[in-house]
């Protein structure tokens, strides 16, 4: 059994032998919070999901940082309200711990106030960007207002909490 | 800012009135909209609307027509890739300069790079003006770079040369590869990944940064291929940090810029991510080969604030 399968299992969803490989892709997907977790905030369109290189395709030059320390795979999931808002949530799984702190110590800075989430997180005017085991998880809104600044810190928790303490 | 234009319109204004009457219709015509005979080459007007500041900055370039004639077909080349705030272009920037094209009797506009996301403003000013962009046919074309010292072969867009007229829309950002990227690297939106990753690894020395020198001159051999015939940079709200995807650390800049030369727009928009220009290798090594004036004092350079 991989160990994405038992990270599936370990959240409780069981798979067929035929849905293995497919759900071996997708595990990162259950990752993402349940709606009425983001509520009002609802998923804009489909997560977007890239292995190894294709994630220049997803984030451009952006990618390399992540290549460079170990990359495995990403998703990336927008959520809406209103017409105009948004907030992009960006999970990564790299191969190793020492890779997302790497990436975490890159992406965060002079300037943003440490939070207490994760392995390590910090926050920005108006977003979170927090590491825990292998993942890197960064969580965006389009704006800096106080209701997108409290739906960012609940969406990152939210996300926190589904990655397993002993993750894969 | 500094209002040169401001400062101008004073003084000329003054002289019209001390001289008028003797040189007649010699002195250049100041319209109630502030646009005057002689149009300048760069423009960068700070201001609270976007949408307000890039209509004033090509006013002041001598309006849009000085670029789209009427039946053209336009190319607009917009930066709308990345979500994070700063990333991108605002879309009041890009629904302006679309609005002015129409304006100007454009027979269409080809947007050459599909956006990624629910880009444009669904009402409002500029919606209708980007709800009548043509898509672009996400064909490519392979051609050649005649002048290129790097880059001699490039698969790009087949709109890229099918618009009469080119413009190129950016946001001025940090970049983690070339420190700065506005105007000059946003052409890499033309061009299909491969092109991409050969800009990145041509140089066979590994790392997608692994020879910045090498990447700077793709990019200005590319805009040899195709210069834009109007550059506009968003410098409203930019990515200070963790560019080119964010997100990161925000700057306000509040400004729009335009002008006829891609790097003399880069060479000013430097100043917004706190860089000198003459160390950004894209803007030099374009200037290299003559696609534009880094030593601003030789420009035509009017800056306002609305």
């Amino acid at each position: 059994m991989s160990i994405l399968s038992a990270f599936l299992i370990g959240l409780g969803l069981a798979l067929s032998p035929a849905a293995a490989g497919d759900a071996q892709d997708q595990a990162i997907l259950f990752l993402f919070p349940r709606p009425e977790e983001v509520r009002p905030w609802v998923p804009d369109g489909p997560a977007q999901l890239a292995e190894g290189q294709e994630l220049f395709a997803l984030i451009d030059g952006g990618a390399e940082l992540f290549l460079r320390h170990g990359f495995e795979r990403a998703a990336v999931q927008n959520y809406a309200l209103e017409r105009d808002r948004h907030i992009q949530v960006e999970i990564y799984m790299m191969q190793s711990m020492d890779g997302a702190a790497e990436v975490f110590a890159r992406k965060s800075g002079p300037g943003e106030l440490p939070v207490a989430i994760g392995d390590g997180g910090a926050k920005g005017e108006y977003y979170v960007v927090f590491r825990r085991g292998r993942f890197l998880v960064t969580v965006a809104a389009g704006d800096a207002t106080a209701d997108a600044e409290a739906a960012v810190l609940r969406i990152a928790r939210a996300i926190e909490n589904r990655i397993p303490a002993r993750c894969p | 800012m500094k209002d040169e234009w401001s400062r101008r319109r004073v003084l000329a204004a003054g002289a019209a009135m001390a001289c008028g009457p003797a040189l007649g219709g010699m002195w250049p015509r100041v319209t109630s909209a502030g646009a005057a005979a002689e149009p300048a080459d760069l423009c960068a007007v700070a201001g609270a609307d976007p949408y307000q500041a890039s209509l004033k900055a090509i006013e002041q370039l001598g309006g849009m027509g000085r670029f789209v004639p009427k039946g053209a077909t336009v190319g607009l080349l917009i930066n709308h890739q990345f979500r994070n705030p700063g990333a991108h272009v605002n879309p009041d920037v890009a629904a302006a300069v679309a609005a002015l094209c129409w304006e100007s009797g454009a027979k269409s506009i080809l947007s050459l790079k599909d956006e990624r996301f629910a880009y444009w403003p669904r009402q409002g000013r500029g919606a209708e003006a980007a709800r009548r962009l043509t898509a672009c046919s996400g064909q490519y074309v392979t051609v050649e770079v005649p002048r290129g010292q790097a880059l001699r072969k490039a698969e790009v867009i087949k709109e890229l040369f099918a618009a009469d007229v080119l413009i190129n829309v950016s946001v001025a950002k940090d970049h983690d590869g070339t420190r700065y990227a506005c105007v000059l690297k946003n052409a890499m939106g033309a061009l299909t990944y491969n092109t991409c990753q050969f800009f990145h690894f041509g140089h066979g020395k590994g790392g997608w940064y692994g020879d910045v020198g090498f990447l700077s001159q793709c990019v200005a051999d590319l805009n040899l291929l195709r210069t834009p015939d109007l550059a506009v940079a968003d410098a409203t709200t930019i990515l200070t940090s963790n560019g080119p995807f964010g997100p990161g650390k925000l700057a306000k800049p509040q400004t729009v810029v335009a002008g006829v030369s891609a790097v003399s727009a880069d060479a000013y928009c430097a100043r917004f991510l706190g860089v000198d220009p003459s160390r950004i290798a894209m803007i030099v090594r374009s200037a290299a080969l003559g696609l534009g004036e880094t030593d601003l004092s030789k420009v035509k350079l009017r800056e306002f604030s609305i």
